[in-house]
């Protein structure tokens, strides 16, 4: 399900609902409820707590309305961090979305780094960065930049290579 | 850019310095309050009006500021895919980018 968030037009058509992930803040509105009422709840025990401190010359009764308010203001505080948290945490999930979709387009725009399928090279394969040697229908090659392997100077696969281990 | 409009693009960090402001003013004055009595009694309601709503407006100020670039971040990342799918709509397999309707400049340009 997805949440509502800030900052959307309410009516959208039922296909643009994946699309209502993107917003101009990455806030969701149940984020700003929370905020409120922890923040309100904060505030209410700040002046509670400051009219209980002020209507008594009593020093006891002094002493727990000043527990009572950094009881307050640690929850209000609290309101403050979980909106932060929420935040970075939208942030995060936006862009481990986005990174995919950019590496595949710098995959397709060049040409030269496009992966090339192990099956279309003969022979024991390799690709950038391995120190191995595979069969060109061993998974450690699928969908990598399959290049003909130079046997003498790579180690053989232990998946794919048979006495390898 | 005149200073209307620099505070309607960035009211949240132009409300976040308030903040920050109004709190040290209200710290100040708590410390005058609590200074001028050698009662305690006097002094505690002070450090719950003055002490505890300054730290508090101090926290929501600094909250502002970091909401921001919270924000920028999310207006470029949205950028980044109205142009991803402007170049290849196909690697886009979400869905459509709503257009960002206010560009908001960034202090750190």
């Amino acid at each position: 399900m997805v949440r509502p968030r800030l900052g959307v037009r309410a009516a959208q058509p039922a296909e643009t609902v994946v699309a209502a992930a993107r917003r101009t803040v990455p806030w969701s509105l149940q984020d700003l409820r929370r905020l409120v009422r922890t923040f309100a709840v904060g505030l209410t025990g700040l002046v509670v707590a400051w009219l209980v401190a002020s209507g008594t010359t009593d020093l006891v009764h002094q002493e727990y309305a000043v527990a009572g308010g950094i009881v307050a203001t640690a929850v209000a505080v609290t309101g403050l961090a979980g909106w932060l948290l929420a935040g970075v945490r939208a942030l995060r999930a936006e862009r481990a979305q986005s990174l995919p979709q950019i590496r595949e387009l710098i995959a397709r725009r060049s040409p030269e780094t496009a992966p090339v399928p192990a099956q279309a090279v003969d022979g024991p394969v390799t690709a950038p960065g391995m120190t191995h040697y595979h069969d060109a229908a061993c998974l450690m090659v699928r969908g990598k930049a399959a290049q003909p392997a130079d046997v003498p100077a790579l180690l053989p696969c232990p998946i794919c290579t048979e006495g390898a281990s | 850019m005149d200073v209307l409009t620099f505070v309607k693009a960035q009211w949240d960090r132009v409300v976040g310095i308030a903040a920050v402001v109004l709190g040290a003013v209200v710290l100040f004055i708590g410390y005058l309050g609590v200074s001028g009595t050698s009662y305690p009694a006097e002094q505690l309601p002070y450090m719950i009006s003055a002490g505890l709503v300054g730290v508090l407006l101090v926290a929501v100020g600094g909250t502002l500021w970091l909401s921001a670039d919270m924000r920028d971040e999310w207006l470029m990342l949205s950028d980044i895919h109205q142009e991803l799918q402007r170049l290849e709509p196909e690697v886009v397999v979400t869905a459509e980018v709503e257009p960002t309707k206010t560009r908001r400049r960034s202090l750190k340009t």
